[in-house]
C-alpha cells in the first residue's frame, strides 16, 4: 500500500449532534412499555434504538439500545435486557420492522416468565424524540494515513455520523469510510473488513480504536490483518 | 473567563466545535429572565453562560425580575407544590404573583430573537411577547408530579411558550408545543469548582472549626426539607457507630427561599451538643468554601427525596470523590452504583453505604476517578453552551428532525 496515493475526492468529515425531546410518555411497566412501543411514532424508536451510542457514556457501556438498558437497570432483568439487546436495527430493512422485533421479543418473555419484576420506583421508562444536526467540519483527508490522523482527533460524533446515520442515509447499510476506501483507492478488500466488523456491539470510542488498528495494519503491511 | 481557557479541561476540539456550530447564529439576540442573581443553581450557570455566548458571537442578555416577600413566600409554594407537595396557594397571593409579574414586564426591556425564561417565577412574562419572536420556558425543578392545582394554574402560561426545556425527560408535562431536554451543568473553572491545592482547601476548612483528623462526610445544599439534613444526621449517627467520621452540613440561602431559615433552625436542634457534626450557614458568595469543604470530604453526600438535577452531585464527583445520593432525579442520571457513586433509598442505606465506603479506600479512590470523567464528558458548562446552540438551531429551522447545517451538504 503506498501510504502517499491520494484519494480522487477528499474525505469531508462532519459530525453529528443531537439535542434530546422527551415526549411526556413514561411506562412504569413491561406491559405499558409493550403498548406504547406499539403505537408511539417512528422517531421515538429510531431514537431509542439506534441513537443510544451519541448518549451513553463508554465507560458506563452495556447494551447498545434503551430498551435494553432499562430492562436491565429498570426492571433489574438480565434475561430480558440480553433478548433486548440482540434485537439489531442495524441488520433491519427500517423502524416498523425493529418496532415488531421488539414487540416480538416482549410479547415472548411474558408468555414464558410468570413473574414479571416491577420497575424500580423511579426508574421509569421516559420516552424521547431527537432532532439530529450535521455540523461541517474543516477537516478533510486526502490519504490514509491524513484520515487516521483526523479520525484519531475527531469527536465521536464523526464516527456515529459517517458509520452509524450513514446506513440509514445511504439505505444500503454501508458506512462512509468503507465507501471512501474502496471508491478512492480500490482497496475493497479493507473497505470488505471494515463492514465485516461486527460494529453494533462497539461503543463509539471502542470503534474508533478498531478502524484505527485496522487500517493502519493495512497500509503499514498491504494487507488486512487477521486479529486487527 | 473565556472560551479558550476551558481548553485544558474539555480540549482545543470541543470549542472548536462550539465556534463552528455559533457561527451560524452570530448577532442572535437571546434574552435570559430569571427571579434571583445570586445563590441557587440557576443563577450560577447563567452567570458563566451569557458571557460565553456573547463570546460566541450571540448577543446575549440576563435580566432578574424583582418581587417582595409576598411574592416570594408565593413562587416558594409554587415551587414546593410542583415538587409534589398539596399545597392550595390562596387566590390572593396567585394575582399577587400575576401583578408583580405585570410590573416587572412594564420596566424589562424583551427586544431578543429568543426569549428564555427561567423557572415559575417569571412564567406570566410570556404576555409580553412580540411577534416573530421565540418565547422558551426553562424549567429546572423536578415536575415530575406537581400538585395538579398549581400546575393547572401555571400551565395557563406555560402552554403559550413556543417550546419547553426540562432538566430530564421524566420532568417533561403534556403541553401543547415541542419540549426539549437539557441537562444542567457545572462550570469547571468557576471559584466553586476551580482546582484548588490541597493546603489551602484544608485551611480553609479548619478556619470553619472544622478538624480533619477524621474522614469527613459532607452534604452541601440549600437548608431545604427535600433536601433531607436531618435524615444525612441520622444516617451519619448510624454509621458513626462503627467508623470514626465528621459530618458537615453546610447551605447557602437564597433570595428567593424564605423557608431556609426554618429548616437551618430544626437541623441545628437535631445537631446539638454533638462535637462531630458541624452545621453550617454559608453566604451566598461562599463559593471557595464549598469548593474546600467538597476537596477535603471523604465522601460526599446528596440524599435528596426530591431533586431538580443536583448540581451538588456534579460538583462532588467533579472533586474525584465518591457520592451517596437519593434515588430522585437527576441523581439517578448522574450516579451508577461500583461506578460513579451509590444510590440509596433510605436512611439505613445511606448509613450502609457510607460505612461500605469508608472501609475500601481503594474503591473510593477508582470510582472518584470514575465520576470526575464521567462528569468531563457529560456535564461541564460547555456541553450545557452546546446544548443552546443545537436548541436555537433547532427553532429557528421549525423544530424538524433533522438539520444540515451551510457546509455539510
Amino acid at each position: 500500500m503506498e501510504e502517499r496515493a491520494q484519494a480522487k475526492a477528499p474525505f469531508h468529515f462532519k459530525e453529528f449532534l443531537i439535542i434530546r425531546k422527551p415526549t411526556g410518555v413514561e411506562a412504569s411497566s413491561l406491559r405499558e412499555l409493550l403498548g406504547v412501543i406499539r403505537t408511539i411514532d417512528d422517531d421515538v424508536i429510531f431514537h431509542h434504538m439506534y441513537r443510544g451510542y451519541l448518549r451513553h457514556d463508554p465507560q458506563l457501556w452495556d447494551y447498545p439500545n434503551d430498551f435494553a438498558r432499562w430492562a436491565k437497570n429498570g426492571l433489574e432483568s438480565q434475561i430480558l435486557a440480553e433478548k433486548l439487546a440482540n434485537v439489531n436495527p442495524f441488520e433491519m430493512k427500517n423502524v416498523g420492522d425493529v418496532r415488531q422485533s421488539l414487540i416480538d421479543v416482549i410479547e415472548d418473555f411474558l408468555w414464558e416468565y410468570q413473574y414479571i419484576p416491577p420497575v424500580r420506583p423511579g426508574f421509569e421508562f421516559h420516552f424521547e424524540r431527537s432532532t439530529g444536526i450535521i455540523l461541517p467540519t474543516d477537516v478533510t483527508a486526502r490519504t490514509l494515513p491524513q484520515f487516521c490522523d483526523a479520525l484519531s482527533r475527531c469527536g465521536v460524533s464523526v464516527i456515529y455520523y459517517h458509520f452509524f446515520e450513514s446506513r440509514i442515509r445511504l439505505e444500503e447499510n454501508r458506512d462512509d469510510f468503507s465507501t471512501w476506501i474502496e471508491d478512492n483507492f480500490g482497496l475493497s478488500d479493507l473497505a470488505s473488513a471494515i463492514r465485516k466488523i461486527d460494529f453494533y456491539l462497539y461503543s463509539l470510542e471502542d470503534l474508533r480504536t478498531k478502524l484505527l488498528r485496522m487500517i493502519k495494519y493495512y497500509v503499514k503491511h498491504g494487507r488486512v490483518g487477521r486479529h486487527t | 473567563m473565556k472560551l479558550e481557557d476551558y481548553i485544558p479541561v474539555v480540549g482545543a476540539e470541543y470549542i472548536n466545535q462550539l465556534e463552528r456550530l455559533a457561527r451560524p447564529l452570530k448577532g442572535l439576540r437571546v434574552l435570559n429572565v430569571n427571579s434571583t442573581k445570586k445563590g441557587g443553581g440557576v443563577a450560577e450557570l447563567l452567570n458563566r453562560t451569557v458571557p460565553l455566548m456573547n463570546e460566541l458571537g450571540i448577543e446575549a442578555r440576563w435580566e432578574v425580575i424583582e418581587g417582595d416577600a409576598q411574592f416570594f413566600k408565593t413562587t416558594k409554594s409554587m415551587h414546593n407544590s410542583l415538587q409534589g407537595d398539596k399545597i392550595t396557594i390562596p387566590r390572593e397571593d396567585l394575582d399577587h404573583y400575576i401583578e408583580v409579574n405585570v410590573e416587572n414586564g412594564r420596566k424589562l426591556s424583551f427586544d431578543a430573537d429568543i426569549v428564555v425564561i427561567h423557572d415559575p417565577q417569571p412564567a406570566p412574562l410570556i404576555r409580553y411577547r412580540k411577534e416573530g419572536q421565540h418565547w422558551v420556558w426553562r424549567c429546572h425543578i423536578d415536575i415530575a408530579r406537581p400538585w395538579r392545582d398549581t400546575w393547572n394554574f401555571l400551565r395557563q402560561f406555560v402552554s403559550q411558550y413556543d417550546c419547553s426545556i426540562f432538566s430530564m425527560a421524566k420532568f417533561s408535562q403534556n403541553l401543547p408545543h415541542p419540549q426539549y431536554l437539557i441537562t444542567p451543568a457545572i462550570d469547571p473553572l468557576s471559584e466553586k469548582n476551580v482546582d484548588l491545592p490541597n493546603s489551602e482547601a484544608r485551611k480553609i476548612v479548619e478556619s470553619l472549626g472544622v478538624k480533619l483528623d477524621k474522614p469527613l462526610i459532607v452534604q452541601i445544599s440549600r437548608f431545604d426539607r427535600f433536601k433531607d439534613p436531618v435524615g444525612v444526621i441520622k444516617a451519619f449517627r448510624m454509621a458513626r457507630k462503627f467508623n470514626e467520621c465528621r459530618l458537615v452540613l453546610a447551605g447557602g440561602g437564597a433570595t428567593d427561599d424564605p423557608e431556609g431559615e426554618e429548616v437551618y433552625r430544626q437541623v441545628i436542634q437535631e445537631a446539638e451538643g454533638d462535637p462531630d457534626i458541624h452545621v453550617l450557614m454559608l453566604p451566598p458568595e461562599a463559593h471557595r468554601v464549598i469548593n474546600a469543604l467538597q476537596r477535603c470530604a471523604t465522601i460526599v453526600m446528596q440524599k435528596s427525596t426530591k431533586e431538580g438535577f443536583g448540581l451538588t452531585v456534579t460538583e462532588g464527583m467533579w472533586k474525584g470523590k465518591p457520592v451517596i445520593g437519593g434515588a430522585v432525579g437527576g441523581i439517578t442520571v448522574q450516579i451508577y452504583d461500583y461506578r460513579t457513586g451509590f444510590l440509596v433509598h433510605s436512611i439505613e442505606g445511606a448509613a450502609y453505604r457510607i460505612r461500605y465506603l469508608l472501609n475500601r479506600p481503594e474503591m473510593m479512590r477508582k470510582i472518584g476517578k470514575s465520576a470526575k470523567e464521567f462528569v468531563r464528558s457529560n456535564y461541564l458548562i460547555t456541553r450545557n453552551v452546546r446544548d443552546y446552540l443545537l436548541l436555537f438551531h433547532s427553532i429557528l429551522y421549525g423544530h424538524g428532525e433533522t438539520i444540515v447545517l451551510e457546509g455539510a451538504e
